[in-house]
């Protein structure tokens, strides 16, 4: 009898503690509130065994207790069937079975007590008093083995259709309810006369035990709180009944002192796990806002980039009107213009193509320093680049009075594959920059290809510079005293911008001079075919 | 002698004051020139005159200048006249975008006078 009343006792704790966690861990969720139903039924049934083994010595008591387990386990089979059908996502589709499974429960519930469910309690087997069927309790076994294959039906079918996470809970909860079942299902056959013990009681907790696991594999930090609070609890109970059941003063003593201990110790080891819990999930939100937010910055980067393109276009048209105008004027489309006009004209065409220039590098700044920039090679013959860049300066050196020359070489040059706008960019640079230091003199401008490296000398007549000036030439863009004072004289900017665009053709530039009014040389040399860096 | 026949130059632009600065420039330098304010109006142009080269801006109304491009290579009778974008906006995808359609230039207007930008076609049409 011992060993029944020890099944009936763990049935019941198992089921009631698990019931309870599982339903506290997200009070909200549907699949939750089911199982703590379920538990339910399973704790008060488990429960009534356990008053009908050890108190159903007289047959009136045994008779109550009887009907009340068996009330029980009516509802064992329902809300096992509900609690599959949430699981596996298909409470609408048998919605209808599972109205009409609770309303024959609550029928066969009603009749539990009459004696039309458990008609009497006679001796069976090595039990006092056992329960013995009336009309209604051959319903409920129907029902309840119904139920139960239906739901075992269900699960296979689901198994072979889903895959990862879902497959494998399916899976825990169909072993865990053979096993439960089968075993639970052996206090049928003394209800019938059968010769065989209600043995597989033992198994119910099993059941109960997988269930509540693979619920909980939806929350997967949750299962290392439940975990160590079962284990905890399990140590307790052990160390509480081995102390209420010792019988020697000073051992019981020392197990008492013992379980308060470890109490403490397992408060603390719970306490660390829910700490340890809720910063791994701390840093989960964290993770999710940071994504978030990477998310939304792109997004406003896309916006920003497209900004700064629009800008730059609604900037430059008005330009473009002015400088066509102007040029047209100049170049007499409309006719002979006064003379003392003609100043004041090329004032108003180098102001505007000044600021063509300004808002062309400020565009190409603010893609380098997004990072958004890339090299676009094309094949192209850079002789004619640099014809037309010599073209378009023309008018500036001829304004302050310069020589503009290009000393070509004899020898063929092959095409370049390079990007053409940013190379554009570089030379016109180099050359503006060049016209603007020189006051008297002029440019002379030198391209070669020499062992795969096209090489472009661009010489002044200028102004010269120290080595100082030259060591922090190509750095001015840093915001610094140095860097405004050069932006004010307006350059530094366009010679930033060669720096980085002749690097990203895997190219390199520099300057040489003798010093103070002796003029300089800018170099660029890049390789003929771009290629780009692994 | 037979007088040698105009080419003819379609200049799709929506900017008033730019589309008639390039208009007159190009009538001056002996094109024949068609001009459109949107894609719509470009596309009908293009299948009636076929012209010997397109000028395209990209801001365009309602449609921009690469929906153009692209209904332009879907029709195998005006897919082969070649096109220059001629364009202040450069937005790195854009270019990349009309480039792959097979433009011949991507040109920023701000760079060019109308001169030198005739010239520049001219180049094109050798």
């Amino acid at each position: 009898m011992l060993f029944y009343t020890i099944t009936a006792l763990t049935n019941a704790a198992t089921s009631i503690v698990l019931g309870l966690l599982v339903y506290f861990k997200n009070k909200r969720a549907i699949l939750n509130k089911i199982f703590a139903v379920f538990c339910l039924s399973v704790a008060s049934w488990a429960s009534f065994y356990f008053f009908w083994l050890n108190f159903g010595t007289t047959k009136p008591i045994a008779l109550l207790f009887g009907r009340a387990l068996n009330i029980s386990a009516i509802f064992i089979a329902i809300t096992y069937f509900h609690l599959i059908t949430v699981l596996l996502n298909i409470y609408q589709e048998k919605k209808k079975l599972v109205i009409f499974g609770y309303l024959v429960s609550f029928f066969l519930f009603i009749s539990g007590f009459t004696p039309l469910f458990v008609r009497d309690v006679e001796p069976e087997l090595s039990f006092l008093w056992y329960p013995k069927p009336g009309i209604t309790y051959h319903i409920f076994v129907l029902m309840f083995f119904g139920l139960v294959i239906y739901s075992w039906y269900l699960m296979i079918k689901a198994i072979n259709k889903t895959t990862g996470i879902t497959n494998i809970q399916i899976k825990y909860v169909l072993i865990g309810t053979l096993i439960g079942f089968i075993g639970g299902s052996t206090s049928f056959f003394p209800v019938y006369g059968i010769p065989i013990p209600p043995f597989g009681n033992v198994l119910v907790a099993i059941y109960v035990i997988l269930i509540s696991f693979t619920i909980l594999k939806y929350h997967l930090f949750g299962i290392k709180v439940i975990l160590t609070e079962i284990l905890v609890g399990t140590i307790g109970l052990i160390l509480f009944i081995q102390a209420w059941i010792t019988e020697e003063f000073w051992a019981r003593i020392l197990n008492w002192g013992v379980l308060f201990l470890f109490s403490i110790s397992g408060y603390y080891l719970i306490k660390a796990t829910i700490e340890e819990i809720r910063k791994r999930e701390q840093i989960e939100r964290m993770d999710k806002e940071l994504r978030k937010t990477y998310k939304e910055l792109k997004k406003l980067d896309i916006a920003k980039s497209e900004f700064i393109s629009i800008a730059s276009h609604q900037l430059r048209t008005p330009l473009t009107a002015i400088k066509g105008y102007v040029s047209l004027i100049k170049e007499k489309a409309y006719g002979e213009f006064p003379f003392k006009m003609k100043k004041s004209l090329n004032n108003i065409y180098s102001s505007v193509e000044r600021l063509i220039k300004l808002v062309n590098d400020l565009l190409s700044i603010s893609r380098i320093e997004a990072g958004k920039i890339k090299v676009e090679p094309e094949k192209f013959l850079l002789e004619e680049l640099i014809a037309d860049i010599l073209e378009e300066l023309r008018n500036l050196a001829k304004a302050s009075n310069l020589y503009l020359k290009w000393e070509r070489t004899k020898t063929s040059l092959s095409k370049v594959s390079m990007d053409k706008a940013k190379m554009r960019q570089v030379i016109l640079n180099i050359i503006d920059n060049a016209i603007k230091y020189t006051q008297t003199g002029g440019v002379t401008i030198n391209y070669k290809q020499v062992n795969g490296l096209c090489r472009i000398e661009i010489k002044d007549t200028g102004e010269g510079m120290t080595r100082a000036e030259i060591s922090n030439l190509f750095k001015t863009f840093s915001r610094g005293i140095a860097g405004r004072r050069t932006w004010t004289e307006g350059a530094g900017l366009g010679l930033y911008i060669a720096k980085k665009f002749t690097e990203m053709h895997n190219g390199r530039i520099w300057v040489k001079s003798a010093g103070r009014k002796e003029g300089s040389t800018f170099y660029i040399e890049l390789p003929i075919k771009y290629e780009e860096k692994s | 002698m037979k007088k040698k026949a105009k080419k003819k130059i379609l200049i799709i632009e929506d900017e008033k004051i730019l589309a008639e600065m390039y208009h007159d420039v190009f009538v001056q330098a002996g094109f024949k020139v068609f001009s459109a304010i949107e894609s719509k109006e470009g596309l009908k142009i293009t299948r009636k005159e076929k012209p010997d080269l397109i000028v395209l801006d990209i801001l365009l109304p309602r449609e921009s200048g690469i929906s153009f491009l692209e209904k332009l290579k879907q029709d195998a009778e005006i897919s082969s006249i070649p096109v220059v974008v001629f364009t202040n906006y450069d937005g790195q995808d854009t270019k990349k975008k009309a480039k792959k359609l097979g433009v011949k230039g991507y040109l920023i207007k701000a760079n060019f006078t109308p001169h030198q930008f005739v010239s520049k076609i001219k180049g094109y049409l050798k």
